[in-house]
């Protein structure tokens, strides 16, 4: 039976079915696609996740960043690669993998060049935004609302950046950034709100590829290259996911965290059935929450420290249902074949990071997702400044932190640059401070207390740590649930007083992280209700569960008594489980056994990781060793380093692993330069360059 | 204070090559180079063409010579450097570059240049898709060729050294006193010195102006494509404000090429210009229109320090041991073997090997009568 790969019944998006279905050919292969879908999603629906072999070595290619940033998802179209996760499949369109470089002899793909070229257009605006994520949005919003001439610019089909990935509700203040709201509607209030201003201009499909020394910047519209000369500049690009390397890590099915939530949240393809995650931020945390809501099993998390660095509520609400976090463990290896990944072996590690022996541990995963941290991009900002141009940076390009903090980030920025031309704009102190609280890392971590078991019915919140969030605090119709702290939403959060049961508070946790407790005539026997947003097969009436506590350790059972959902309820579920009295408020959730966990097993020492087998020019197919090889010789910079091995030639320019290849100077005792940034920032097809013949 | 027999100012194309020549001849040498590394200035802008396809005597002579080396630098040091034997074809699309062409045959066959005029058809079978509509012929030297410019640099670098050659990093020379180079470091005895700063400024350490001005070229380089040709293809003729346009394809398919600006770009940053990417990929596409779909991956720029005539400066200051290896015009790599060996010889022999009618060429005051016509 033909498998299916894209995402159903998901508890909280909306199948895209309904879109046009369209035939391409992949190698010759009739498949189909959703109209306007782009080619590596297309491709992982049919099943496939190998798109071609490196044409040096003849390693399996697949996707990495989903995200235009490296070339590793490339396919032949029209006889040359072009990237599949930025283009879009076309009803009859022939694809082929991409195994060796594109021939020039055939003459497929050669429009001939007749005529003279049309001048490239110069298009002029007071500002200029690239990229369109919430904090791009958010400046755009307020310079429109300003009359001021801008031009919003973003490399995707439609702006909303990664909040179009984002499935889940928002944390941090319901007044003033969408707190309990999910980031997909989050992206759709921004958008429209966006329209409102006639004077901004939103281009979509349009990634800035390169800044000039007339202070202009290079665009690839799809309808064709412009320049864009702006008199401000703000940079709103977010961020790249950084990587880990280790032996294996350059195969198909390791990626990052982001690149499989565009596949899952964006485009609802499932590409995985057993995932395993490096990396315990809220990027690796609420990635595993993902899966599961799209009905894949989550293995494993690892996390090199010894803790978490994420909100705890994140990761104690996949502990809750049964996910397996692996703390002071990292992963040592990954292992398959010529169709990508088959297992991951982690091991235990000292207090330097460094894998300690004999402690590799096995488990099989078809997935493994990189999510170790991201990092600004701002290779625009840098050439740009040394250009000379006025530019601000906000959002993640700034500063990594959470969308809600971006969110901010970009009206001050906005308004900033309104003042700088000569507009009467006033940026509120209270901007500024909230955006600071919303950037701040997760705070003090109170003692885990119960309210008054004597009060029949009453919420238990199992919220402990001080992150910004305020949303059960304002929903309360009796005012029974107030932060600690009355000056600052970084407090948690207490009840006292009058409960009805209403459950609001428990559907607008954006943590999961209140249950509704109401104790029976006796006082042994009380029902549970516990907010549940995976899908419905996993709930039914009669089962019975494993309740966990706030930490995820199983407390005893319970059996569903009723299930409850409404439109209202934002495609949340209220599950009713009845229990034991006096398990009864300790019992923070229960365990979904289908979607978690695996067999670990002994897995032999890594012989040749000493060897440096990993790769760390994933373009170039550079490998440690080789690095390591090439210091010996003499080599002491990057530069050298690039002249003897080409590291960071290839088509990412060194976005992959120029970081990595400064680590490893560093630890020979180098102090490595900075690398020279040039354009172009994206490969960029001659013919668009050349502009359009008339 | 430590002495020297020779301290040569700059590590890049040419002051590389000299610590080559001149510690190949026991010579006891020291570089200084104001970057962290050497060959960081135009050495790694430059895109690795090697022709002793010129117009000037002296410049087809040295360049004979630097093809000798490079040529042979694998068999005799052991390192790759890429080098390829692709041969220049200059093709003409118009009567005027015809003649231009085919005037210079006479003098470039007098100076022993291996090159001859082909016919289209044969330019066909070199370079399969270049664009045949006008296509008149060309020029075809088969003994130039290519290297990669950042191997080259590495060999140079690492035989020096092999030869006891000393180089120091970061270290800005401040003034030549006498026998003496002051650093910002420290103080050096030179028996001889050798400038060769490329395209930085060196006004303040000779004390005289050398005419030499900056132009800017730029280049970009493609992602790889399948091979499919090995010449060096110059196009000289003149189109949208802008002069020659050259291009190859390397050893890992990629192609690489310049578009000379016209009028020239004097420019003191060697940031990129807006117009470049469109004005080169509109003459790159009509040449081979079959790479519409390739995508470029980079782009750069260099600078050329000019003279007025196109040939560069290799000459000694009168009364003093300082040796002038300036003025490269874009042509450092290819003429730095050839340059200093010459170098070698003037210091350790007291004269050139080249004749003294091809060193009148290249003196610092000279009369700039005739011009390099293929710049």
């Amino acid at each position: 039976m033909m498998k299916n790969f894209r995402v159903k019944n998901h508890p909280v998006l909306e199948e895209k079915d309904e879109r046009e279905k369209i035939t391409f050919f992949f190698d010759n292969k009739k498949m189909e696609a959703l109209k306007g879908e782009v080619l590596s999603s297309a491709l992982f629906a049919n099943g496939i996740r190998v798109f071609g072999h490196h044409h040096k070595d003849g390693s399996p290619q697949g996707i990495f960043c989903a995200n235009g940033q490296c070339a590793q998802c490339n396919v032949i179209v029209d006889n040359f690669p072009v990237k599949a996760c930025m283009t879009a499949a076309e009803e009859g369109m022939h694809v082929f993998s991409c195994d060796r470089l594109p021939n020039p002899d055939s003459e497929n793909g050669s429009p001939e060049i007749q005529g003279a070229f049309a001048p490239i257009p110069l298009e002029t605006c007071q500002v200029f935004i690239i990229g369109g994520g919430p904090s791009g949005i958010s400046a755009a919003i307020e310079l429109g609302k300003l009359g001021i001439d801008t031009i919003l610019t973003d490399d995707k089909h439609e702006p909303g950046g990664k909040l179009l990935l984002q499935s889940h509700q928002f944390f941090g203040s319901q007044a003033d950034c969408f707190a309990g709201t999910r980031g997909i509607e989050i992206a759709k209030i921004m958008n429209k709100e966006l329209l409102r201003y006639g004077c901004v201009k939103v281009w979509k499909n349009a990634p800035v590829v390169a800044v000039f020394e007339d202070r202009t910047f290079g665009v690839a519209t799809k309808e064709g290259y412009r320049l864009v000369k702006p008199q401000k500049t703000i940079i709103a690009a977010g961020a790249r996911e950084k990587s880990v390397v280790f032996p294996g890590w350059d195969m198909p099915g390791v990626y990052g965290a982001g690149a499989f939530q565009t596949l899952l949240n964006r485009d609802l393809i499932k590409p995985s059935e057993r995932l395993f995650i490096a990396g315990g931020g809220n990027v690796g945390l609420i990635t595993a929450y993902h899966a599961m809501q799209a009905g894949i099993t989550v293995c494993g998390l690892t996390e090199i420290m010894d803790k978490t660095g994420g909100y705890l509520v994140h990761s104690l609400k996949i502990k809750r249902l049964g996910v397996p976090i692996y703390l002071n463990h990292t992963i040592v290896r990954c292992d398959g074949d010529e169709k990508g990944v088959q297992s991951v072996t982690i091991a235990k590690v000292d207090g330097k990071g460094n894998p300690l022996q004999d402690t590799q541990k096995r488990i099989a995963a078809d997935t493994v997702l990189l999510a170790v941290g991201l990092s600004p991009v701002e290779e625009l900002m840098v050439q740009a400044k040394h250009m000379g141009m006025d530019i601000d940076a906000c959002g993640d390009a700034q500063e990594i932190a959470e969308a809600s903090a971006a969110i901010f980030s970009g009206k001050i920025t906005g308004l900033k640059t309104a003042k700088k031309l000569g507009f009467q704009a006033e940026i509120p102190g209270e901007f500024t401070e909230k955006c600071s609280i919303l950037k701040s890392r997760p705070g003090k971590v109170h003692p885990v207390s119960y309210p008054d078991s004597s009060s029949k019915i009453h919420p238990v919140i199992h919220c402990f740590e001080e992150i910004p969030c305020n949303p059960c605090s304002t929903v309360c119709p009796h005012k029974s649930i107030r932060l600690e702290k009355e000056h600052t939403i970084m407090s948690v959060p207490g009840f006292s007083g009058k409960c009805s049961g209403c459950g609001q508070c428990v559907l607008i946790c954006p943590g999961l992280a209140i249950t509704l407790v109401e104790y029976g005539d006796e006082g042994e026997e009380a029902k549970v209700t516990v907010p549940y947003e995976l899908q419905d097969e996993f709930i039914y009436e009669g089962k019975i569960l494993e309740l966990t506590d706030v930490e995820g350790n199983v407390i005893g059972n319970g059996k569903i008594e009723k299930i409850k959902r409404h439109k209202s309820f934002d495609k949340r579920t209220l599950v009713t489980i009845a229990a034991d009295g006096k398990i009864a408020q300790r019992a923070a959730g229960f365990t979904v056994k289908e979607l978690t966990g695996g067999t670990l097993t002994e897995a032999e020492a890594c012989g040749d990781s000493a060897a440096d087998s990993e790769i760390i020019c994933k373009c170039e197919r550079v490998t440690a060793g080789e690095i390591k090889e090439a210091i010996r010789k003499g080599a002491e910079s990057l530069s050298e380093i690039k002249t003897v091995l080409r590291c960071t030639m290839g088509a990412c320019a060194g976005k992959t692993c120029s970081l990595q290849i400064s680590r490893i100077l560093k630890k020979e005792g180098f102090e490595p330069e900075q690398i020279s940034l040039r354009p172009l920032e994206m490969e960029t097809a001659l013919s668009l360059l050349a502009g359009r013949t008339l | 204070m430590k002495n020297y027999d020779a301290v040569i100012i700059g590590a890049g194309s040419i002051g590389l090559a000299c610590a080559w020549a001149l510690s190949e001849k026991k010579l006891k040498v020291l570089v200084l180079e104001k970057k962290h590394s050497f060959g960081q200035g135009q050495n790694k802008a430059a895109i690795g063409g090697i022709r002793a396809t010129h117009s000037q005597p002296s410049k087809i002579t040295l360049c004979m010579e630097s093809i000798k080396i490079f040529s042979s630098w694998q068999e005799n040091y052991g390192d790759n450097i890429d080098w390829v034997r692709g041969g220049y074809l200059y093709p003409a699309y118009s009567a005027h570059t015809e003649n231009t062409l085919k005037g210079l045959l006479q003098i470039q066959h007098e100076n022993r240049l291996d090159i001859s005029w082909i016919e289209p058809d044969e330019i066909k079978s070199l370079v399969p898709h270049l664009q045949s509509h006008h296509l008149r012929g060309g020029t075809f030297s088969p003994r130039d060729g290519r290297l990669s410019p950042l191997l080259a640099a590495q060999a140079l670098y690492r035989q020096s050294r092999k030869q006891n050659a000393e180089f120091r990093f970061n270290e800005q020379v401040l003034r030549i006193e006498g026998e003496n180079v002051i650093t910002d470091k420290g103080t050096y005895g030179a028996k001889a010195v050798v400038l060769s700063t490329g395209a930085s400024d060196s006004r303040d350490l000779l004390g005289i102006e050398l005419n030499i001005l900056k132009e800017r070229h730029e280049a970009a380089i493609t992602e790889p494509v399948g091979k499919f040709f090995d010449a060096m293809v110059v196009d000289i003729e003149e189109r949208e404000n802008a002069g020659s346009f050259y291009f190859y394809q390397n050893k890992e398919g990629q192609i690489i090429f310049c578009l000379s600006p016209e009028p020239p770009v004097i420019a003191s940053t060697n940031d990129c210009s807006s117009s470049f990417l469109t004005s080169a990929a509109r003459r790159l596409l009509r040449l081979l229109p079959n790479l519409a779909n390739l995508k470029v991956r980079r782009s750069w720029c260099g600078f050329y320090p000019m003279t007025p005539d196109g040939v560069p400066f290799m000459d000694k200051l009168p009364d003093k041991e300082i040796y002038i290896a300036m003025g490269m015009c874009g042509q450092g790599l290819m003429l730095g073997p050839g340059i200093a060996l010459n170098i070698a010889e003037m210091i350790t022999d007291g004269k050139p090997l080249l004749e003294k009618n091809l060193m009148k060429e290249l003196k610092i005051c000279r009369s700039y009568r005739s011009e390099e016509a293929l710049k």
